[in-house]
């Protein structure tokens, strides 16, 4: 049938601009998402560590104690996960490719310490000068995870979202407990907290009569006139209306206890499991559950 | 009767684009046997599982293959949310079935131009691979990556597509469909392509089911199978999806189902865009994986296994990936008996061979 | 118009002496032979699924075995098999007998035998 069939095309390339750049002369134009390299904004980095955990190749390594963040630039994949993963945002992908080289780069960035306007109030020593030069007085100085146990319903959704598995929540024994050295203070635990009684640092105001006194071993003590307190407050339960509810189940879905079960026309409560913790009031699309006090 | 000669073929062989071994037992120039031996990249990436956990898995398993590397993502997210029990919003089943079909154009336009390359018709191959450019800039605009797009998460998909781009993306494919017609029509008309491919390779459909053959190399000998006939992933159940089927079994026919399933992904973009929802592109996946699941894919080369098995952990047991190549050696075989020792890189390219695939 | 299908998970499980006749009994029926693959469930068990496909509907034989344990191949009913075979006898160490092509243990090129096994 056909002979030179390829003829059409060929004399079509020859009249028209070449298809290919003159590189590196012209520069080609990336994406807005191309995923090139991973930046770092080494100002808000806390150095919790979770890009180096999300990486699958390993190629990200962070040092607490030495204040650096390094990236091995041949190892990463540019997948991207420690850019969904980080809590702070400060890891950015930038459409830019790393630059070939002849061997395999190692970037190290230092990171800046962090000024709290908190540090002052709660570290009874510490000012702005002096935090630097005692970077342990910082450390261990009053921004660490406090919980306002007045408030906290031992819900353990904290404990669920910790990235780093700094917490402990025991519902029958009414503990409360963080791990302060795993603990990297993201704040993921302070934005998923029901109670909003999570804090870093401010509960350690309302206490620092106490935390002098009781000092170190104050964890037993603490525990003990927490307990009362707790108890003698009434537990609140969900009350549902019922010609509001559309039986979407969201509230079933988001209970940390499945205490919740949500049939079409059938809203059930388990009371022993209930918490009230109020995250499906919180949560429920038509506003159809309200807390009320329990008899 | 002449004598018998044994020619070794591959690993590297200047018409082979990919790691495999024959050993071809010739008599004057007729290939009277072949025996294929694999195994010189086994990366052992589906041992990964016991020290990657399952959400950090997609990015290992991506990298599988680099041509076919969203299928593979999605297979493996598939049969994790399958062992999860997670249902996937229709609007990322929608996105996945756009991005699926726009690798599967990728992936022939790249072996349109290898088939080229494999007869000696250079230039050709050339105009292939420079159509497909536009493919690959469509998929790094949506996905952020050439050719590994690591958009796919279990759970739906990591990044939105907006319904403006969608349709930009259409529009371009709209342009570039009578590009890939003036190439295709080489492929299907001109003579001396025709005369290396015709009744070369025949694989009868007797053959093709007894040897177990998937993807284009089945279609091509008129065995009805295809995997996105199955209604466990995927939109094609809302795109009046029909598998392409030629009935020859010879090269020309491979090629011919190859290049129709060309036509056929743009079709089924446009449709998709057309009817997509609005929606999230995710669902929240929490806890670990526990149970089994097996699933199903419709690569560009065929049917690809993905069987997940997790014990309650957040790795899994096993993860088993069966890449369509697997399947398709048998049938290779079996069609280079009797061939000509010329024809033996068509032969080969149209399997389209995916070894590293193949050994993961 | 092709019937669309929609896919059940289905496994069944099998004894090793049943296998090949389960697996004739299968190729009677026209079914297609699409993967087999090991998982080392503990040290000592092993689980071998075999899948077969007929019109895209999916049947799984689920074969439990235990360290050492030897099977009959399946390379006499479906030849494509010997792939799948190799692999494992390759990887887990497991022995397959009467294979139709055996490459004692040279399928793939691994630096140290049977790296899957949890025995080594």
């Amino acid at each position: 049938m056909g002979t030179f069939k390829i003829a059409k095309t060929v004399l079509k390339s020859m009249f028209n601009k070449p298809a290919t750049l003159m590189y590196p002369v012209v520069a080609r134009e990336w994406q807005e998402r191309t995923r090139g390299s991973i930046d770092i904004e080494v100002e808000s980095c806390i150095l919790c560590g979770i890009c180096s955990k999300k990486c699958p190749t390993s190629a990200i390594e962070v040092d607490r104690k030495g204040r650096t963040w390094e990236i091995q630039r041949m190892q990463c994949v540019q997948c991207g996960a420690c850019v969904e993963a980080c809590p702070k945002d400060c890891l950015i992908m930038n459409p830019q490719y790393t630059s070939p080289d002849g061997e395999k780069t190692i970037d190290t960035f230092d990171i800046p310490e962090q000024k709290k306007p908190e540090k002052k109030e709660a570290a009874p020593a510490g000012t702005e000068g002096e935090s630097k030069a005692e970077p342990e007085a910082t450390e261990e100085g009053g921004d660490d995870l406090c919980c306002d146990l007045n408030e906290c319903v031992y819900c353990g959704l904290c404990a669920k979202e910790c990235p780093c598995d700094a917490l402990t929540v025991d519902r029958k024994e009414k503990v409360w407990e963080v791990d302060k050295d795993a603990c990297v203070k993201c704040g993921a635990c302070i934005d998923k907290c029901p109670k909003k009684c999570l804090s870093f640092g401010a509960a350690g105001e309302e206490k620092d009569g106490e935390k002098a006194e009781a000092g170190d071993n104050d964890k037993e003590e603490k525990k003990a006139e927490e307990k009362p307190a707790r108890k003698a407050r009434k537990k609140k339960l969900p009350v549902l209306e019922s010609e509001k509810c559309i039986y979407c189940r969201m509230c079933e879905n988001v209970c940390p206890r499945e205490a919740l079960s949500v049939e079409v026309e059938a809203w059930e409560l388990d009371e022993e499991k209930c918490i009230g913790c109020g995250i499906c009031a919180r949560d429920c699309p038509a506003e159809a559950i309200e807390m009320k006090e329990a008899e | 009767m002449g004598k018998k000669t044994i020619i070794p073929f591959g690993p590297q062989h200047p018409v082979l684009p990919e790691p495999i071994h024959l050993d071809l037992v010739i008599e004057d120039e007729t290939v009277v046997e072949a025996i294929p031996s694999i195994g010189f990249i086994h990366r052992g990436l589906e041992k990964l599982v016991e020290k990657k956990d399952y959400t950090q898995m997609v990015y290992v398993i991506e990298r599988i293959c680099g041509i076919c590397s969203f299928g593979h993502g999605w297979g493996y997210c598939a049969s994790v949310e399958g062992a999860m029990g997670v249902k996937v919003p229709v609007r990322a089943e929608y996105l996945r079935t756009i991005l699926h079909e726009l690798s599967r154009l990728h992936s022939h336009l790249l072996w349109l131009g290898l088939l080229a390359d494999a007869f000696g018709f250079e230039s050709l191959f050339m105009h292939c691979w420079r159509v497909r450019e536009t493919i690959l800039d469509i998929l790094e605009r949506t996905t952020g990556g050439r050719v590994i797009f690591s958009i796919c998460k279990v759970g739906g998909l990591r990044k939105d597509v907006d319904d403006k781009t969608l349709v930009e993306i259409v529009n371009i494919l709209k342009g570039i469909k009578k590009d890939i017609k003036d190439l295709t029509d080489v492929f299907l008309e001109d003579d001396s392509v025709k005369n290396r491919m015709c009744g070369v390779g025949v694989l009868s459909k007797e053959d093709a089911e007894e040897l177990c053959a998937v993807g284009p190399v089945a279609r091509g000998s008129g065995v009805i199978q295809d995997m996105r006939l199955t209604d466990n992933h995927g939109a094609y159940k809302y795109l009046d999806f029909e598998p392409v089927i030629e009935e020859a079994g010879d090269c020309y026919a491979r090629c011919k189902v190859r290049i129709r399933e060309v036509f056929q992904s743009i079709d089924l973009i446009e449709k998709a865009v057309e009817k997509i929802p609005e929606g999230d592109v995710s669902v929240e996946v929490k806890g670990n994986v526990e149970g089994e699941y097996m699933t199903r894919m419709e690569q560009p080369r065929g049917e690809a296994f993905y069987y997940a098995k997790g014990a309650g952990s957040k790795f899994l047991q096993r993860m088993r990936v069966r890449t369509p190549t697997n399947m398709n050696i048998p049938a290779l075989v079996k069609t280079l008996q009797g061939c000509d020792l010329a024809d033996v890189p068509i032969l080969v390219l149209t399997i389209d061979p995916c070894i590293s695939c193949t050994e993961r | 118009m092709v019937e669309r299908v929609d896919v059940k998970q289905n496994f069944v499980p099998v004894e090793v002496s049943q296998l090949l006749t389960k697996v004739k009994d299968l190729k009677a029926d026209g079914y297609r032979f699409g993967q087999a693959c090991a998982t080392a469930v503990d040290d000592e068990k092993f689980e071998i699924i075999y899948s077969f496909d007929k019109n895209h509907q999916l049947t799984n034989l689920r074969l439990v075995i235990s360290q050492g344990e030897e099977i009959e191949s399946i390379t006499d009913e479906y030849w494509p098999a010997f792939i799948y075979e190799n692999e494992m006898h390759d990887l887990f160490g497991i022995k397959f007998n009467h294979m139709a092509l055996d490459y004692q243990g040279n399928f793939f090129k691994v630096s140290e035998p049977t790296p899957w096994n949890p025995k080594k």
